[in-house]
């Protein structure tokens, strides 16, 4: 084999296995996990199971919703056939993939690992629900606007119970109501904003010198308190448009702020 | 139920007595979030004054003045005593009285449904009690006021048995003023609102009393180079001259400059005042003011 034919081989070689890797890299992009969902509790199947008992739906006769992945975001299952359920997931799950049911009037059920059957293929089983009781709680302080932070505002943990299920939570920035609460099976962790005094600010980077001038500016309470008044003036305090006495201001500001030197460079 | 019983005699008090204040007068609004602890200062005012007028009734000829305010400002109150000089008014010229049955006053004073004349005296007092408010769950710090102000008149009256006779009475006003604030389309809009009344007493031709509602708009002002400008525009009603609804009209421009070195703040003013009596219909007086402030005094007295 002279190099032409070798160097020729070789190209066909690397653009079939480029094919093969983007054909299966594709099929596998598009593959869904199909979740089995089984309610081992008679009674609660039978409830789901009733006519009207869930959002009516061309496709699917008996409608739940399952969250995984310890995030809120619900997918629907469609009911099959006695109390199994199923969801379809885009892409591979893992074993250790938490699964929990929104029920409709019955909150959410603990959280249950799935084992999986085959790469595609995983089961779930649920006892039941965490309780009868679900809450809404409302927030009535605090704003997750008012504060940036890595934290999240809330977190709602579910624990393990005796029947196998595995502890799991889901977490998010404090909205206004927390939906569906089982107070039962949930500790709620709400992240607490202290309560901050309302203070009025000024800008004052009109003081600063320009880039291109590299001198020094001097910054002080003379400076700070007419920057101040002119602010008062143009009401952009939290008081209607003033006249401000100076002197009272530069009195205070002298026992607060030293004077600085600010230089600006390129 | 106690606040609400203070709340309700402020307001009272209020109707039953003054209004805005003098176009001379320097602001006096300190946010108490400045405060280190209690603060008294003292200002003087002195310049002159064009068409001068009192609570909308004119002063006849133009005037000097000279204002001495202390204020005392402790958290969220503050006691104001303001002493103020006039210099070049007309005082109250004597009354020449005709001993008819019903006496007849000469320079006749104006009838019941005219415009009344100001008080013509070369001193004033006043007092003011004021207390500011910040919201506790957004940036708002408001002022709720209340002044009363006194004048000593004096008159004199010469019958046609030519024996003088000295007649003492006063004018005073009660203001009760609160700031305003709402957002309007996003902008914030800010404003005082007042009630007052003015009544003088004590007069050989008769007393006269007004009462007074209106609300002052103050919009943003601006800085023009080292001037600072501002406008306020007030428009109420004004009882005892005749004419009901809307009878006051009051554009009003304010331009500020400090002296550094001096520290010295001139303040020039004009104030468009348009009011309407029941026999006048709409009158215009301009007063135009060009006054000097500084800061006498300022004490801070730390905890």
């Amino acid at each position: 084999m002279n190099d032409g034919e070798f160097s020729k081989k070789l190209h066909s070689l690397v653009t079939a296995a480029f094919v093969l890797t983007i054909a299966l890299g594709s099929q596998t992009l598009a593959q869904t996990t199909e979740v089995r969902l089984t309610l081992a509790d008679q009674t609660l199947c039978t409830r789901l199971t009733s006519p009207g008992a869930s959002d009516p739906d061309r496709n699917c006769r008996f409608r739940i919703w399952v969250a995984y992945d310890e995030q809120d975001q619900a997918l629907p299952a469609c009911w099959k056939e006695k109390c199994d359920w199923i969801a379809s997931v885009d892409g591979a799950l893992l074993d250790a993939t938490v699964f929990s049911l929104r029920i409709p009037g019955a909150g959410r059920t603990p959280c249950r690992s799935g084992k999986a059957v085959d790469a595609w293929h995983m089961d779930v089983t649920f006892t039941g629900s965490g309780g009868e009781t679900t809450r809404d709680l409302k927030i009535v302080r605090g704003n997750a606007d008012v504060s940036v932070d890595s934290r999240p505002g809330y977190v709602r943990e579910v624990g393990p119970s005796p029947a196998g299920d595995v502890r799991c939570h889901e977490e998010g920035l404090v909205p206004a109501t927390l939906s569906n609460v089982q107070l039962d099976i949930e500790n709620v962790r709400l992240q607490v904003f202290p309560a901050q005094t309302v203070k009025c600010a000024v800008i004052v980077d009109h003081l600063l010198p320009r880039a291109d001038a590299r001198e020094a500016t001097e910054i002080g309470p003379k400076e700070l308190a007419n920057a101040i008044r002119r602010y008062d003036i143009e009401g952009k305090h939290c008081y209607a448009p003033t006249v401000t006495v100076v002197e009272p201001l530069e009195t205070r500001l002298r026992t607060l702020t030293r004077s600085f030197r600010v230089t600006v460079e390129k | 139920m106690h606040r609400r019983l203070f709340l309700a005699a402020m307001f009272l008090a209020a109707l039953s007595a003054e209004g805005q204040r003098p176009i001379f007068e320097p602001d006096d609004f300190l946010d108490p979030a400045m405060l280190d602890g209690p603060l008294f200062i003292s200002r003087l005012v002195a310049g002159g004054v064009w068409n001068p007028a009192d609570r909308y009734r004119p002063i006849g000829g133009d005037a000097g003045l000279v204002i001495l305010t202390n204020s005392f400002h402790y958290k969220q109150l503050q006691f104001d005593y303001k002493h103020a000089e006039f210099i070049g008014v007309d005082e109250t010229p004597p009354l020449r009285r005709c001993d008819c049955p019903d006496p007849v006053y000469f320079p006749t004073p104006p009838p019941a449904r005219a415009t009344p004349a100001g008080p013509s005296a070369e001193r004033s007092e006043t007092l003011q009690l004021a207390f500011y408010r910040t919201a506790r769950d957004r940036p708002v710090t408001l002022r709720y006021r209340f002044s009363w102000t006194r004048r000593e008149l004096d008159t004199t009256v010469i019958s046609s048995q030519q024996v003088p006779e000295r007649r003492s009475g006063h004018d005073q006003s009660f203001t009760l003023d609160a700031d305003t604030h709402f957002s309007l389309f996003g902008r914030d809009v800010w404003g005082t609102l007042y009630v007052a009344r003015a009544s003088s007493s004590g007069m050989p031709a008769g007393d006269r009393a007004q009462n007074e509602i209106a609300y002052i708009y103050r919009p943003p002002g601006f800085a023009a180079g080292p001037l600072l400008v501002r406008g306020k525009f007030t428009a109420g009603g004004i009882t005892g001259r005749g004419a009901t609804g809307l009878n006051l009209v009051n554009p009003y421009v304010e331009t500020i400059w400090r002296h550094e070195r001096t520290k010295v703040t001139v303040r020039a003013i004009w104030s468009g005042e348009w009011t309407r009596s029941g026999i006048e219909g709409w009158q215009r007086n301009h007063q135009v003011a060009l006054v000097l402030d500084r800061t006498l005094f300022v004490k801070t007295f730390n905890d």
